[in-house]
This record gives structure tokens, sequence and C-alpha cells, in this order.
């Protein structure tokens, strides 16, 4: 049947009024329902300040792919300002900007920047800074994080003391300063377990990040006779050289183990449960400003080469069970390089000794000069 | 759409019923819409309220945080002091452990590796606490079916030795003098300690597990699952949610450094109390909304329903106007056709009168008078009807306005002298007598009005005032004033005056015969004059109607004394002499058309009056040089030498013997102006053709010596009686000759008009043949002259048809010979198309004259 006009006209008039009546009802619906959501869904920023590029290998990448995890599970945005220069006052200008940008908790990746830090943290007191170091507490505007790495350096040591055959252990660090200390520390009680007669060779830089410096040390521990190395750097550059060098190693960075055949294991930090803990607690009801985690938070461990042999992975294990059960690496007899007796039998070295005055090596420990 | 209307005209309850089912329907919808709109907001509002709810519950779990905090740290810094004292060997360690204890509360002593020195011993898993305890954590920990521990490290110098700790046992923990338990815990707020690491209830409150928020079937408390799960993005989280409880919000809030939880219980109504007064406002006010919401759509509504009742008032006001449009040309339909048999009516009644006497003659005059109201009725009807269809069309022409008056006067005069009033008439001398304007409506509007008040005056007088206002150049303004001593209108139907077919005062007027149209048509034409017409009235007394009308002024030559000329005429008419003879006097008469001139001959027949004739021009001429004439009638239209010339001849003529002779212009072109263009031309006066007997006999009469007529006696003028036709034709539609028309040419003589139609017919040959020739040889001048001649001669026997045929063809011929070169041919055109049509009615007019009349 052939519609007239008038009724073509009528049933399209229909059917527009349908249709207003539906995108009006649809309109209203959807301003009730997402009136004001905006509010409840806004995000706090987080700012992450790194001296390196945030791709750069190693810890950069580690720390801000960590953080951009923990951000978007606790509903953060991360802004995150790379090669900032810790010498000029640009950690200053960068702060500026990202506290424009909303940012409420401010997270440092590199020590240096900790002196500078003090002046801004006064001047924005509505701001959390998170300076990455946990030796000196030189702020109570400030919070400390870091992370306890001579829980794993004491296994790392215990598995140099087991693999080196020729008894020389050698390890690369920058300063002797309160951190590399105490790793060195850790290093050499791990390795005087696996094997009490074994000597523990340490080489300055005298830099903190220096690739010709560190190929020069490790050529020079090579050369004292060290057969297993490890380091304190910010690079995986000394990894790569130690390899040259046909020197096997334990990594300070968790991509170290994707170098075989040399690489034994792999210190592994777990940034994002790291920050994810920072991001969580409300730093401003704890007792204490240092957020300190270890092993028992299960955010570090030595990752194994699966190429090492059973019994050297055996007692590694064994030795990672005690301190997950509680066993403290700085317990029982430890007498310094000096000879002066730091613990006894059935004693710990207390917390903040450890954290702020370990000015003395283990005895056992020679340092390389360069020569 | 026809069954549309079918339908709808049908059942007009259906209709009803429909359309009040849509406004229904509608209404629902809207109604609908609303209600979910309503429903929409109330859930977000609700969600909203929960929202805050779970915000201020938030806080609430803050603070019950911070509360149990302020009391683990408050523990811890007692420990620690206790530790202290052991370290700076003040006291022994036996005497700190038992110091610390107490009802419910063990202290202890352990070694670094946690195990047991002095007074309580711990599981073997409180080692890692101790672990905890030596990185320098304060540290609170749970242990299943054991209790609340709490350890401190007892510093040895830079290193530790030993670890002081508490047990709070777990049933100590339950009772009321607790420190973990709160006194202030209200009826409607329920709070519990609950432990993450062993997913234990640490401190439960008071009869935890018998009350609704204990989950038995997981043996936690209730909603805790949903609890941990917001826990984990935030520090403290609020739920409400209807499934788990309807009245009771659940909060929970991390405690700081251990893995503690506190869960609290709050009653939803405790919170807001002020805000779901605000939510019921709000609510109340969207009810009212709503309402007023109905309120407006019912509204729309109803004007809905108005603006479409008012479309099928319009729909039938259209349709009524269609019907009074239809009436309207019915009746002017039928009023033409009604006068075509009344015309045959009052032609036949006028044989009758004529043949009658006595009391048939009474009656005949009764049919005749009631025929003439029924003409004039239908001639109303006519005149109305053409107006309401908008046919009426006003034609301005240049007229006389003495003219116009003379016939005012003579129509009102004698109705108002047969009623026995006084009709006075006063016009203005100084009003210009030629304009220009309708003349016919002029006429017929001044004697309505006048013929309306000599109907409604039953005695006394009717003033008649004509005044003109000059107001601007080249135009004037016409005031007609009518004043009756009547019987007046009523002020309340003054409004209703003017509407058609409206009479009023019924009761009084009933004998007063009318249409009620009359009015309206005045007003009408008025209106169409662009003029205007007032009432004024007394009743009882009289009423005055002024019509003004704008005319233009022609010439501005003043009307001069109408009056007096109005008391000559009167002294004429009482001279005149209904029938005379004057067998001394001697008249020309000339035409080209041999018919007119019998036709002449025959009205004078019986003057006894001595006529010559001459059928041109050149002949007139001749024959004034020979013989003396009283009166010469000289025809304005002829071939070769026409009227006009004619007497600017004859004038100039010395030898003539008629110098002082009146010459009288024979025309058939009787249009305004036309007497006054004779009478420059040097002619006495003129007479419009056909002639009719009573005028020419008065013409005659007027210009004749007064001492060559001889007064007939009363009987001679009936004493001849036309001898009555032998068989009178019904009257057809079809019939050429209209009989009264023939009769009045020839002054009511049937003899005559038998002459006049044998003649006519017999001339048939000759003029076919000379118009044919004329058309054939291109000379349309010469057609024009003859066709013109056919057109009088025509109209003299009773050919109207023919008459008008000619007529129409003269017309075209005139046009001819004035327009421009390239319009001829259309003209030309006509007439070739038109000349047969001419030829064929004078054939049908001849062969009805031969058998209606038996002429051969």
């Amino acid at each position: 049947m052939k519609l007239s006009s008038y009724d073509t006209l009528k049933r399209r008039f229909i059917a527009f009024a349908i249709l207003q009546a539906l995108l009006l009802c649809l309109a209203i619906f959807l301003s009730i329902n997402y009136f004001g959501s905006a509010i409840w869904e806004k995000r706090d920023g987080v700012g992450l300040i790194l001296a390196s590029s945030k791709d750069a290998p190693g810890w950069p990448r580690e720390m801000s792919q960590g953080l951009q995890k923990a951000c978007n599970e606790h509903g953060y945005n991360l802004y995150i300002e790379d090669n900032v220069s810790s010498d000029d006052n640009s950690l200053a200008q960068v702060t500026d900007k990202l506290l424009q940008k909303g940012v409420k908790k401010i997270f440092l990746a590199n020590p240096g920047y900790q002196h500078d830090l003090e002046a801004i943290a006064r001047k924005y007191p509505q701001v959390d800074f998170y300076a990455n170091s946990v030796g000196e507490i030189i702020s109570d505007r400030m919070f400390n994080y870091s992370v306890r790495y001579y829980e794993v350096r004491y296994l790392a040591g215990i598995l140099a003391g087991l693999h080196s055959r020729t008894g020389i252990v050698g390890y690369m660090a920058p300063f002797p300063a309160l951190e590399t200390r105490r790793d060195i520390n850790a290093f050499a009680l791990g390795v005087q377990k696996a094997r009490p007669d074994a000597r523990i060779l340490v080489a300055w830089t005298g830099q903190w990040i220096s690739p010709e410096k560190e190929s020069k040390a490790l050529y020079i521990l090579k050369h004292a006779g060290a057969d297993v190395v490890t380091y304190f750097a910010a690079s995986q550059n000394p990894a790569r050289e130690a390899a040259s060098l046909e020197l096997d190693y334990i990594d300070f960075h968790s991509t170290g183990r994707d170098l075989p055949p040399h690489c034994l294991a792999a210190l592994e930090t777990d940034w994002n449960a790291v920050y994810g803990k920072l991001l969580h607690i409300n730093v401003h009801k704890t007792t204490g400003r240092n957020y300190w985690q270890g092993m028992l938070d299960q955010v570090i461990h030595l990752h194994l080469s699966p190429d090492l042999p059973p019994r050297e992975e055996a007692l590694i294990l064994r030795a990672r069970q005690e301190l997950l059960e509680g066993y403290p690496v700085f317990s029982g007899d430890i007498v310094d390089r000096e000879g002066i007796v730091r613990c006894r039998t059935g004693e710990v070295i207390a917390n903040s000794n450890l954290r702020e005055k370990m000015d003395w090596l283990v005895k056992g420990v020679e340092i390389l000069e360069a020569r | 759409m026809k069954q549309d209307n079918t339908s709808n005209t049908s059942s007009p309850e259906r209709r009803m019923l429909t359309f009040t089912l849509h406004l229904l329907g509608r209404f629902l919808i809207f109604f609908a819409i609303l209600l979910l709109i309503g429903l929409a907001l109330q859930d977000k509002m609700n969600e909203s309220l929960n929202h805050e709810v779970e915000k201020f519950n938030l806080q609430q779990g803050e603070l019950r945080a911070s509360v149990y905090n302020r009391q683990l740290t408050n523990e811890i810094n007692e420990l620690s002091r206790t530790a202290m004292l052991i370290s700076a060997e003040k006291i022994t360690p036996a005497n700190g452990v038992q110091s610390i204890s107490g009802q419910g509360q063990l202290g202890g002593l352990l070694d670094i590796n946690g195990q047991s020195l002095l007074g309580v011993s711990l599981p073997k898993e409180a080692r890692l606490q101790c672990a905890r305890t030596l990185q320098g954590d304060p540290s609170w920990r749970y242990y299943k079916d054991l209790g609340l521990v709490v350890m401190v490290p007892v510093y040895e110098g830079n290193n530790v030795r030993h670890i002081l700790c508490k047990l709070y046992t777990a049933t100590g923990l339950q009772e009321r003098t607790s420190p973990f338990q709160f006194t202030d815990q209200q009826e409607n707020e329920k709070l519990l300690l609950y432990d993450l690491n062993t997913q234990r209830v640490v401190v439960p409150f008071e009869d935890y597990k018998n009350s609704s928020f204990y989950d038995a079937a997981k043996d936690s408390p209730l909603g805790l699952d949903q609890l941990l799960s917001k826990l984990e993005h935030s520090q403290e989280t609020a739920i409400f949610d209807p499934a788990l409880n309807n009245d009771y919000v659940i909060y929970a809030a991390y405690i700081p450094n251990t893995s503690f939880v506190v869960i609290g219980y709050r009653q939803w109504r405790s919170v807001l109390t002020g805000i779901s007064n605000i939510h019921l406002i709000v609510l109340w006010v969207f009810g009212l909304l709503v309402v007023l919401f109905c309120v407006f759509i019912l509204y729309a509504f109803t004007n809905q329903v108005a603006a479409e009742e008012s479309s099928a008032l319009r729909e039938a006001r259209d349709e009524a106007l269609r019907a009074n449009q239809a009436k309207s040309d019915f009746l002017a339909n039928m009023s033409h056709e009604i006068r075509t048999p009344l015309n045959a009516i009052l032609g036949m009644n006028e044989m009758i009168m004529r043949e009658a006497s006595g009391n048939l003659k009474k009656y005949a005059f009764n049919v005749k008078s009631a025929g003439e109201t029924l003409l004039s009725i239908i001639n109303d009807i006519l005149d109305f009807s053409k107006i309401e269809s908008g046919k009426m069309e006003i034609v301005p022409v240049s007229y006389s306005l003495s003219s116009v008056l003379n016939d005012v006067y003579n129509m009102v005069s004698y109705k108002a002298g047969e009623k026995g009033l006084a009709f006075h008439m006063n016009v203005d001398a100084n009003i210009p007598d030629a304009l220009h304007g309708d003349e016919v409506r002029l006429r017929q509007v001044v004697v309505n009005i006048l013929n309306n008040a000599v109907k409604y005056t039953p005695k006394g007088s009717v003033t008649f005032t004509v005044k003109a206002h000059s107001y601007q150049s080249g135009s004037v303004e016409l005031e007609f004033i009518t004043q009756d001593t009547g019987i007046g209108i009523r002020e309340e139907d003054k409004e209703k005056l003017f509407a058609k077919f409206q009479r009023l005062d019924i009761e009084k007027n009933r004998n007063i015969e009318g249409t009620g149209l009359g009015l309206a048509i005045t007003v009408r034409l008025t209106e169409m004059m662009q003029g205007n017409i007032t009432v004024d009235s007394i009743y009882g007394e009289g009423s005055t109607f002024t019509i003004r009308l704008p005319q233009t002024v022609e010439k501005n030559e003043p009307i001069g004394d109408f009056n007096a000329r109005i008391e000559a005429a009167l002294q004429e008419e009482a001279h005149y002499q209904k029938s005379f003879t004057a067998p001394n006097a001697h008249i020309l008469v000339v035409d080209d058309n041999d018919m007119n001139l019998t036709v002449v001959e025959s009205l004078l027949e019986q003057t006894r009056i001595n006529i010559h004739t001459a059928s041109s021009g050149k002949e007139c001429l001749q024959l004034i040089q020979d013989n003396h004439y009283d009166i010469v009638f000289l025809d304005h239209m002829m071939p070769e030498m026409d009227g006009l010339e004619t007497l600017s001849r004859a004038k100039k003529l010395i030898t003539s013997k008629c110098q002082d002779t009146p010459f009288i212009a024979l025309t058939a072109n009787a249009v305004a102006g036309v007497k006054e263009m004779f009478l420059a031309k040097g002619f006495n006066d003129y007479l419009s053709k056909p002639v009719d007997g009573k005028t020419i006999e008065r013409m005659v009469q007027k210009y004749l010596p007064p001492e060559k007529i001889c007064l007939a006696d009363a009987g001679t003028t009936e004493a001849i009686p036309a001898p009555a036709p032998e068989t009178v034709a019904p009257a057809t539609v079809e019939e050429q000759i209209d009989l009264p028309t023939a009769m009045k040419y020839c002054g009511n003589n049937e003899e005559m008009q038998k002459k006049f139609l044998s003649m006519f017919v017999s001339r048939r040959g000759s003029v076919s043949q000379q118009l044919e020739n004329d058309l054939q040889t291109g000379n349309i001048e010469d057609y024009t002259t003859h066709v013109h001649a056919l057109k009088s001669t025509a109209l003299s026997i009773g050919g109207i048809k023919l008459s008008e045929c000619a007529k129409a063809l003269e017309m075209a011929g005139h046009a001819y010979i004035e327009v421009p070169e390239n319009e001829k041919d259309s003209q030309l055109a006509y007439i070739q198309s038109h000349h047969p049509e001419a030829l064929a009615l004078y054939q049908r007019l001849s062969q009805e004259a031969k058998e209606r009349f038996g002429l051969e």
C-alpha cells in the first residue's frame, strides 16, 4: 500500500519526536550520572627526579618503571623529570615545575640531591619529599628511603667465596662511604662464612660514574688475582667490563643476568614494591621517617644464574632461608681491620648503628691502592 | 481524505475517545519519563549520600586508627623505658620482666634468635618478629591462640643482646579491663581490631560472635573481603552496602607500623542526622516539580485542544463562506433566469392590458404592478449577489449630474405623489455638472435611499438635498442628504440597519414590501465607490441619510438652478398633449437606413404631419433648398456625409429655406456627454435610436410652432385599437423577435410592428449583400456604418440578439479603424468570425417572422 504524503510526513514527525524524547532522556541521565564525578576521580600527582635519563639501563629505568607501576596501582599520576643535574640549582626549578602540575609527593632517585633538597623541602611543607638515602638524617622535613642491599651483598659474598678458585674475590666501589662500607662488610662476612681464608680485595674508583676508572679498577682487581668480582656503580658498565676481562661477577643490576656465562647472579630490586609501600602507607602517621626495606619486605633478592653448580646454589638458598627466618647479617663475632671487636657472639649490631655509624671495615678486607 | 471525513463525521464520540486516549497516552509518557528521571535522580542522590557517609566514616576510621596507634605506641614507649632501665643496669632483667607483667599481660626476655631467657616463652615464628625488632621497627605481632606480643630491643652499647617482650593473652584482650577495649564504645558504633597476617580478630567487641556483624560462614567480621580489597589502595576505607547491612556503614583503617586494621560498624542514621533531612527536602521539591510539570503539561494539552477546536471552527467558517458563495452564485443565476420569463409575462400582460377593459384590465394592471415589484426585487437580488461574489464592477464614465438628478426626480416624485407626500429637492447651484463616475450606480444608490424614505414615510415630506464639497482639485465630494418625516429607526437597530436581509421593526412595517436588501446594496455600492453613508434618526420622528461620494470633475461648469429646471419640466409636462395632430407641419427625416425612415413615419402617422424622407446628407441638402421644414431629424452616422457635416453645410447654405428650423440629431450611441456634443455642434436636441413613439411625439410637440398643433380629443388616441395577434407564439428562449421591445418602438401599434418587421425582413438580401461586399473589399469603414444601421433597425423590430451581435461587430469595426496597424488583425479576425453569425441570426429572424407573424 502506498502511503499518502500526509501519512509519510506524520510518521516522520512521530519518529522525530520519539528520537528527540530519547535524546533528551539520555542527556538527562548522563548529566545526572556524571555530574560531579570528576571531583571524586581527581588524582594526585607524584614526581620522580632522576640524574640520568629515565630510559638508561640499570637503576634509572628500573626505578622509573617501578614507580610508574606503583602509581598506576595506587591511583597517582606520575611526572618524571630526568637528566636533572645535582650540581647547579636546576633541582629547585624542576621542583617548581612539578608543583605546578599538582604533585604531592616527590621521589628523588639519586643520593646526591640531599643537600639541595633540605631548603626546598622547607619551602614547600605541603609536599612530601623522599630522598634515596638512609645514611645521615639531615632534615626532619624529608623522608628517607632505601633498600637493605647489605642483606643481598651477604648472600653475594657467600656465592663469591664458594665460587672463587683462587680464594681472592674483588669488590669495586666508588668511595669509602657509609653505604659502600656497609655493603663491603656484609659481602666480606658472606665470603668469610663460605671460605674463612679468602681475601677480599677492594678497589675504589673515586667517582660515582666513570667508565674509564671502573675499567681500570677491574683490571687491577684481575691482576691482583681476583677471579670473582662484584661492584657498586650506577651503570652496568662494570659488568660488561668484567665479562670482557673473563672475570666471573655478581651484577649489581638485575639486567646483568642477561650476560652469561660470567654473570653468576644479579641483585634484583623490586622498585614497584618499594614505591608501592611508600605510596600506600600514610607517612605522616608512622613513627619513623626512614623506610629501609629489605629481604623481609621482599623487595630485594639475589637472582641466581641457572648455570650455577648445584652445591653453590643449594648453599645460597639455605643462607637466604636463614635470612628470611630472621638471621641478622651483622651478628656474632665481628672484628674490624684495626682489631677492634665490633660484635660478639649472641649480639647484633643495632639498626641505628648500622645506618649511621659504620666507619670501619671487616678484618680480611684489603684495599687496593691504584698505582 | 474522503474516508477520513466520513469517519470523522460518522462517529464524533469515537473521535473524542481517540483524542482523549491520545492525550492520556502522551501524558503518561511524559509522566513516565519524569518518573524515570526522578528515580535516576534519587539513585544518584543516594549514591552521593552514601559516598558522603563513606567519606565521614573514612575520617572516623582514621580517628579510631590513630587512637589505637597511640595506645600501641604508648605500650611500646612504656616497654622501651623498661628496656632502657635494663640497658643502663638500673634494674635486673628479671625485675624488668616482673614489672611489666600483670593480669593478662606476661613479660619476657629473649635472646637475638627469639629464645626465651626469662618469663614468657614464645613460639618459633616469633623469631621473625625478633629480626624485625632488631631492624629497628617497633614491632607488634598477634599469635593465634596466644595473644598480642610486643617487642623492644635491649641495647648494650652499639649492639643488642636481648629483646624485651610482652604478651597480652587472647583471653585478656577480650576483657573489659584490657587497654585495647574502648570503654566509650557506643550503641551505634562497634569496633574491633583485626590482624591481616593471621587473619584473626585480635580485639573483638563485646558479644562479637553473636552480633550481626559476625560472618559465621567465613569466620570473619562482616564485609571483610570488600574492606580489604578497598584497603589495598588506601589507608582507610568505608563501605555502605545495603546487601551487607542496611543500617550500618562499615569502615576500616590501617594502624600505622602494624599489620592491624581497625574495623568499625556505625549506624548510617547517626552519621547523617541533618543530611538525611536535606535528602527528604530534595525529594519533596522534586515531587513538587513533577506536580508542577504535570500541571503545565495539562495546561499545554488544554491549549492544544483549544487550538484544534479553533481550527475546526475556522474550517466551519470557511465551509460556511463557501456555502454562502454558492448561494450567491445560485441566486445570481436564478434571478437572471427568472428575469427572462418575467419579461415575457410582463410583455404578455401588456397585451392583455391593451385589449382588455373593465375588471379584466384592473386585474391585468395588478399583474403588471406585482410583476414590476418582482422584477425590482430580482434586480436587487442580482445586484446583491453580484456584489457578494465580487462580480459587481464600478465602471466610471463621463456623465451629467443634472440628467441623473432629473431621472431621480422623475422616479421619486411620482411615487411620492402617489403616496401623497411632498417631495422637495434642493440642489446647490455651484455643483459642477459634468462629472466622471459610475452614473448608473450613483443613480441606483440615490434612488434606493429615496425610495426607502418614501416607503417608510406614511405622511409628511421627503426632502432631498444635494451639496458638493470641493476638497481636491479635479474632484468633488457629492453629498446627498435625504430627510424624511417617517417612522425613524430605533437606536439599537441602527447597527442592524445595513445588514443584508434585515428588516427592522417588522411588526410595524409588515405591510411594507421589500427584501431587506436595498440598504445593504446601497451601502456596498457606496463603499465600492469610495464613499460612505451615515444615518441619523429619531425614532418616530424621521431619519436623515447622508451619502458622500467622491467624483472626478470633468468640466467645471456649475449645474445652475436645478429647481428652476424642474419647474420648467413640470410646466412642459403640464403642457404635454397626450395626443395631437399637426396637418400643416412639415418635417424632414434623414437616415441612410430606410427602415428607420419608415419607423419615424409610422410613429408620427397619427399626427398627420407631412413627412419627407432623405436617405443621405446630399439628398437632405437638396431638399432643404426646395422646401421649408418645421423640424429636421438628422441621423448622426451615415456613409459619405455624416450628420454633423450635413448640419454644418446646411447652416452655411444660403439658399436653404430652413435657416431657423431646429435640427434634431438621431443617434444610436446614447452615451453620456453626447447630448452636449450635439448641442455644441449646432443641433437643437437629440433622440436616441431606436426611437419610441412617446419620445418622438413629445420631441415633435416641443419643437413645432404651437400654432401648427391641433389638440385632439381624448378619444382619438385610443381610437386606434391594435388588432390582436392571431397566434401568440409561446415565449421561448429561442425566439429572435422580442415583441414587447418591438411594440415599444412602434408606438404599440401592431400593424406598424408588422410593417416594420416585413420591411426589415425584405431588406435582408440587400443588407447582407452590402455587408458581404464591404467585408470582401476590405472596406471596414463602410462595413461599420452598415452594421451600425443594422444594430438600430434590428432593435426597433425586437431583434435583440441580432442587434447585440451587430453592435459587437460595430465596436470591432470602430476598434479596427482606431487601433494601430499591428493590432488591426485581431479586430478583423473578430469581424470575420462573427460576421456569419450575424447573417445567420438575420436569417433565423426572417424565418421566425414568417412563421410567427405570417409575413411573406
